[in-house]
């Protein structure tokens, strides 16, 4: 135990290795969604055409999902702020607030995939080919694929949350709330470049 | 030096936790020196000021909305993509504690915005050199 104590003793300069796996894991993702970033934007300065595709979008629904996800990171980083602390029961509130600020999310999703779908743009937008235009058809399956592929890392990101907050009720593995926070956050970012170029640059 | 658990009831290994209340460590080899688990007394970064980066975020939102009635679409495209990159550091910095990382972490994850870098102009003449009618083979 005193070994213990004197390793607690030193300044601490390495990392944990749960933060440094997860840094690892986020990193992977921004590979991923880089290079989707990248091509659309390519794409994009190709085809102007895509601005007018982009107006089909709707502004209101993505600023609010960017509220949303925004004010779910705060959220989860307060959740890390009262693990720290060891006050678990403030830890879970938070993290059934992010949990709620995720649902929205989708639901938010949910009904703009709905609405868009009934206008005919879809993955592979057979009105938008029929009169020729293949152009704007690329543009919804860029869409579709960016959105869902976020959308999924929303669904996956709620499950990691749920599974801590199922784990820390006893007091647990509570470092993991940092750790699902940071995958969170990552989530986030994502979006915070995904609403700029599908919904604002028109 | 090995890790150990801190505080009743919480317990931070590696591995799955014994129940709460274990006071004894869970790691006692040299392979797993470099853990270091965060407590309330040895938390590993600081918290900045949580609230006060939210509402910047929020405001720098705002700007990005407006921007592109008050400014022609060159000059609100670039500011929309720079107060993104504002929300982006904001983020990375405070929310995920980025500030309090060592060196090296900086450096995997802006080694991955060089890559994304690289990319871009390496596919830049594959997009760009294609024929700039898209239509399906027939």
């Amino acid at each position: 135990m005193e070994t213990n104590q004197n390793h607690l003793a030193i300044p601490i300069i390495k990392i944990p290795q749960g933060r440094l796996g997860m840094w690892v894991l986020i990193a992977g993702e921004l590979v991923i969604f880089g290079g989707l970033i990248c091509c659309y934007l390519l794409f994009r300065i190709r085809y102007p055409h895509w601005g007018a595709m982009a107006a089909n979008t709707n502004t209101f629904i993505g600023a609010l999902n960017t509220v949303v996800l925004l004010l779910s990171s705060y959220t989860i980083v307060r959740a890390h702020g009262a693990a720290v602390k060891l006050d678990i029961a403030k830890a879970r509130l938070w993290m059934m607030c992010t949990l709620l600020g995720g649902v929205m999310f989708l639901v938010d999703k949910s009904i703009e995939y709905a609405h868009e779908i009934s206008e005919g743009f879809t993955f592979t937008s057979p009105k938008l080919v029929a009169a020729g235009d293949h152009v704007g058809s690329l543009f919804w399956s860029f869409y579709y694929i960016m959105t869902g592929l976020h959308g999924a890392h929303v669904l996956a990101g709620m499950t990691a949350i749920f599974i801590v907050m199922m784990q820390i009720r006893k007091g647990n593995n509570m470092h993991r709330v940092e750790l699902v926070g940071m995958y969170w956050h990552m989530v986030d970012l994502i979006w915070i470049f995904l609403f700029p170029l599908l919904y604002i640059a028109k | 030096m090995t890790t150990t658990i801190l505080k009743p009831g919480i317990n931070v290994g590696l591995e799955d936790s014994h129940g709460p209340g274990n006071f004894e460590p869970i790691h006692n080899s040299p392979d797993h020196d470099n853990v270091v688990f965060a407590t309330a007394e040895t938390d590993y970064h600081g918290h900045p000021h949580y609230g006060r980066v939210l509402v910047t975020l929020l405001l720098l939102l705002g700007v990005s909305l407006t921007v592109g009635y008050v400014f022609s679409p060159g000059i609100a495209i670039a500011l929309i993509f720079l107060t993104a990159l504002w929300k982006v550091v904001l983020v990375v910095r405070n929310f995920m504690h980025m500030k309090y990382e060592p060196l090296f972490v900086f450096i995997a994850v802006a080694a991955v915005a060089l890559i994304i870098y690289a990319f871009f102009f390496g596919v830049y003449p594959d997009i760009t050199a294609v024929p700039r009618d898209v239509t399906y083979p027939h």
